[in-house]
């Protein structure tokens, strides 16, 4: 894994600000915007910007919580030295190789899970949609490192989606008033003409 | 099937009301046709839910017609007569009664469970339709064994998922249809569970949740909220051809089978 300070060009003990301001300068350098006209410059401009947004994030991330360097994301409170296995677990469940994450995170044994293999579990089951599992994991990660937002995120995401899930019928019946609709204005007409029809009598 | 599929009828139109009385009617009278008279006292409100989705989706003409039968011999019912579809449910109700009152058998012997068993054979033999009979008993088969080695709720869920999955899609091309009655048939499983932890633990028998001391109501309600969601996508992902159907399907997912799971996840002065 590259340096992330190299990427961003910047020493180690360089100020947080130098450091924004390195970034944002990378970024307008490289943004894929100023590429328009040739493609594979383009391309190339995309995954630089994807490179330094990576780097930023790290460096920020190591900056915060004091993660281990060269695991982006992973939690501080892993000391088994798990942290190659747990990043190219990371790599197959961004890929979405999730038999092939399962089976790595099936193979490391029990003593060895931490709470980011609880957390990576937790992901693998969201992606084959077992979702009731995936939150025992998550909860579990949350329990073993409750500092971690990472974990807590994942939780919450999960939670607030199906909170998400109601009032889809109003609005979807809201659509389909047409035939109600009708109704009623034939309803108000019948009940206009028999009115017209008293007054003429009346008359 | 367990009957939890039923509609929130108070926020029906009152003609959406009344089709699905006159399909549940329908619906009752083929089995009665197609199987026999006593496969209607197995008539449940999830497989009308099941001939509805097949109408809406398959566009299948509905008569509706004033009918007398033998719970209702004086006042005329509103009788909707969708053919092919109705036939279809019924048998397919009539292979999941079978299959039920087996796995009832495995689970615990009793007089009662192998009483209904020569009925129970009976609709299996009306059904006919050999291949789905063959594609849930493999799946029911490996649900069991799955259940016998205390496999995980999820894992469970899954291989209850694929039945329905074929259940609703058979004989249709519809993908989206299969992936409806997956996620249905994950939420019933995961439901289920739920509802008979308690009876469950107390008759010792098995339960995938039974590892838990206390019954984990608030992952339960979002593991279902979220099959609810996916059923509800994959079905408004379909171009139906009932339009008139959709309504009353859209009322079941999003507030009556909300209901039915807000009783068991939900508080209890709730």
């Amino acid at each position: 894994m590259t340096d992330p300070y190299k990427v961003l060009g910047v020493s180690r003990d360089a100020t947080d600000d130098e450091i924004k301001s390195a970034y944002r300068r990378l970024a307008r350098k490289y943004h894929p915007d100023r590429f328009t006209n040739d493609d594979q410059a383009r391309k190339n401009a995309e995954e630089k910007m994807k490179e330094i947004n990576e780097a930023y994030d790290t460096v920020q991330k190591i900056r915060k919580g004091g993660a281990a360097y060269g695991r982006p994301g992973s939690s501080t409170s892993d000391t088994s030295g798990n942290s190659a296995i747990y990043a190219t677990i990371r790599t197959y469940i961004n890929d979405k190789r999730i038999d092939e994450a399962d089976e790595l995170l099936e193979q490391m044994s029990i003593h060895d899970r931490a709470a980011e293999w609880h957390f990576l579990k937790g992901c693998v089951c969201a992606c084959k949609g077992w979702n009731f599992e995936a939150q025992n994991h998550f909860n579990t990660a949350c329990t073993m490192d409750p500092t971690n937002t990472e974990y807590r995120t994942a939780l919450n995401r999960m939670r607030a989606g199906a909170a998400g899930y109601n009032g889809s019928y109003t609005t979807t019946d809201a659509t389909n008033c047409n035939g109600c609709e009708i109704c009623s204005s034939l309803l108000c007409a019948t009940c206009l003409c028999k009115l017209i029809g008293e007054l003429i009598k009346c008359l | 099937m367990f009957g939890y599929i039923t509609p929130m009828t108070e926020e029906l139109k009152v003609r959406e009301n009344e089709l699905y009385k006159s399909i549940y009617c329908g619906l009752c009278s083929a089995m009665g046709e197609h199987i026999c008279t006593s496969n209607r006292l197995t008539l449940s409100y999830d497989i009308v839910f099941l001939a509805l989705v097949r109408a809406c989706v398959t566009g299948e003409n509905i008569s509706v017609k004033k009918k007398r039968c033998m719970v209702h011999p004086i006042i005329p019912k509103n009788r909707a007569n969708i053919p092919e579809t109705l036939k279809y449910c019924a048998s397919a109700s009539a292979l999941l009664t079978y299959y039920k009152v087996l796995d009832d058998i495995n689970d615990k012997p009793t007089l009662k469970a192998r009483l209904k068993q020569p009925s129970a054979r009976r609709f299996r033999k009306k059904a006919g339709l050999p291949s789905l009979d063959r594609v849930i008993a493999t799946h029911l088969a490996e649900l069991s064994s799955l259940e016998k080695s205390g496999g995980s709720l999820d894992r469970n869920a899954d291989c209850f998922g694929r039945v329905l999955g074929e259940v609703f899609s058979y004989g249709l091309d519809c993908p989206e249809l299969r992936d409806m009655g997956v996620h249905i048939g994950r939420w019933i499983y995961i439901i289920d569970a739920a509802e008979d932890l308690e009876k469950d633990r107390k008759s010792g028998e098995y339960n995938p949740l039974s590892c838990y001391d206390v019954l984990p109501k608030e992952a339960i309600a979002v593991a279902c909220t979220l099959e609810l969601e996916a059923a509800y996508n994959a079905f408004n992902s379909i171009e139906v051809k009932n339009t008139e159907l959709k309504p009353i399907i859209n009322n079941i997912l999003t507030l009556g089978m909300p209901r039915a799971q807000n009783k068991i996840t939900g508080d209890k002065n709730d």
